[in-house]
């Protein structure tokens, strides 16, 4: 018998810790990649990821069923809190001191194998770019390419004129497409 | 159109939300810049790399962690907001408060300079019913009973009387000037003194 998230929750709320592990358990994977995607660092993407469901557990009463599925709103809570950690400034902090740990994307699903290759050599170079970039362009572009959130979303989310967040995601996307040519060109040259 | 400004419409050509004359414009500078149309490759490989880009797995034993760390947090008790009291109440508190204060002082003043201290008394009460009347100012009335009141502590009874019309002095700065000139002939009313008369100094005392 499958058991969902909204079979989970009253048990939740009632101090279930069986079924708050397994809640908790079903959605770290994606809380943990937004907040490494957030911080760039995996010792604070745990801690992040720690956070954010401490903050989700205290808030689970407000979650009602009309504000549509648990998983999106567990990932807006997730976001929120983000967010507010990287205005904290820490994200800042940890910067000065690069983590030596760089993690591996996830297997490639199903496909022909030398696409596989380019796709991970390609997802490898943009996600190392990614993580090099400044807080300031990395998060709007974490938060439209990869959250999929709308511009406004954005500038809302970020507190920032829209015309800004526009601009930054621009440039963000330019500055990884930048490193990839100049990988691709480096390949070529070497070849 | 230059290399430059081309770069900076790129995202939102790729996106198709690009004016349709700015468009045409960059259309014609991509037809011709080699560099740009490699970029914009590019840039729409990094798009397509973002939206399609896996998850990374957990740490193991993060899912364990994270579950525990949250149920040994006490969820928090749900405040509900501070009662807002109204203004005047705030300034009848405070002005009940100086009465208080007053008629404390009557009981533990200052042995020295009794007579001072008595009127220093009936200051502070008049001076709370003031302010309940003048929620306004309440916080400069009470900056200025402060310095009244620590000035009496410190044993300083003689300038109280000085503090005291300073204190008078301010108030009568604040009467409001009447809002109609009074009609020729008739006698202008001086404006009342709230505050009952205050410490005689030595000069006044003497005329």
């Amino acid at each position: 018998m499958i058991t969902t998230d909204a079979d989970l929750l009253p048990s939740c709320r009632g101090g279930d810790e069986a079924a708050w592990a397994k809640l908790v358990e079903r959605h770290t994977r994606k809380v943990f990649g937004l907040a490494y995607r957030f911080t760039g660092r995996v010792d604070e993407a745990e801690d992040l990821t720690q956070e954010i469901f401490v903050k989700v557990y205290q808030t689970l009463d407000k979650y009602r069923e009309a504000d549509g599925p648990f998983g999106a709103w567990l990932m807006a809570v997730a976001r929120n809190h983000a967010i507010d950690h990287y205005r904290r400034g820490r994200q800042e902090r940890a910067r000065r001191a690069e983590d030596p740990l760089l993690l591996e994307l996830a297997p490639a699903r199903e496909e022909h194998p030398i696409a596989g290759l380019e796709r991970e050599e390609r997802a490898r170079l943009v996600h190392r770019g990614l993580r090099a970039l400044p807080p300031d362009l990395r998060l709007p572009l974490v938060l439209c390419d990869l959250q999929g959130l709308s511009y406004e979303e954005i500038a809302k989310s970020l507190q920032v004129p829209l015309g800004t967040v526009k601009s930054r995601i621009n440039r963000a996307r330019l500055e990884l497409a930048k490193r990839l040519l100049a990988r691709r060109h480096e390949l070529a040259g070497g070849a | 159109m230059d290399c430059q400004r081309a770069e900076e419409l790129l995202s939102d050509h790729l996106e198709g939300s690009l004016h349709p004359l700015l468009g045409a414009e960059l259309e014609a500078h991509l037809a011709g810049c080699g560099a740009c149309r490699e970029l914009r490759g590019a840039l729409a490989e990094v798009v397509e790399a973002l939206r399609s880009a896996p998850e990374f797995e957990a740490p193991v034993g993060l899912a364990e962690r994270a579950a525990r760390a949250a149920r040994t947090r006490p969820r928090p008790i749900e405040i509900r907001p501070a009662l807002v009291l109204p203004q005047w109440l705030n300034a009848a508190a405070a002005g009940f408060a100086l009465i208080a204060l007053g008629a404390a002082l009557a009981v533990i003043g200052p042995e020295r300079g009794t007579r001072a201290a008595q009127r220093l008394v009936g200051q502070t009460v008049t001076a709370g019913s003031s302010l309940m009347e003048r929620k306004d100012r309440l916080l400069e009335d009470v900056r200025v009973l402060g310095v009244v009141l620590s000035t009496a502590f410190e044993g300083r009874i003689e300038r109280v009387n000085e503090r005291v019309n300073d204190y008078k002095r301010l108030l009568e700065r604040r009467k409001p000037s009447p809002e109609v000139e009074p009609k020729q002939g008739s006698e202008a009313r001086p404006p009342a003194v709230r505050v009952a008369a205050g410490f005689r100094t030595g000069a006044t005392r003497a005329a």
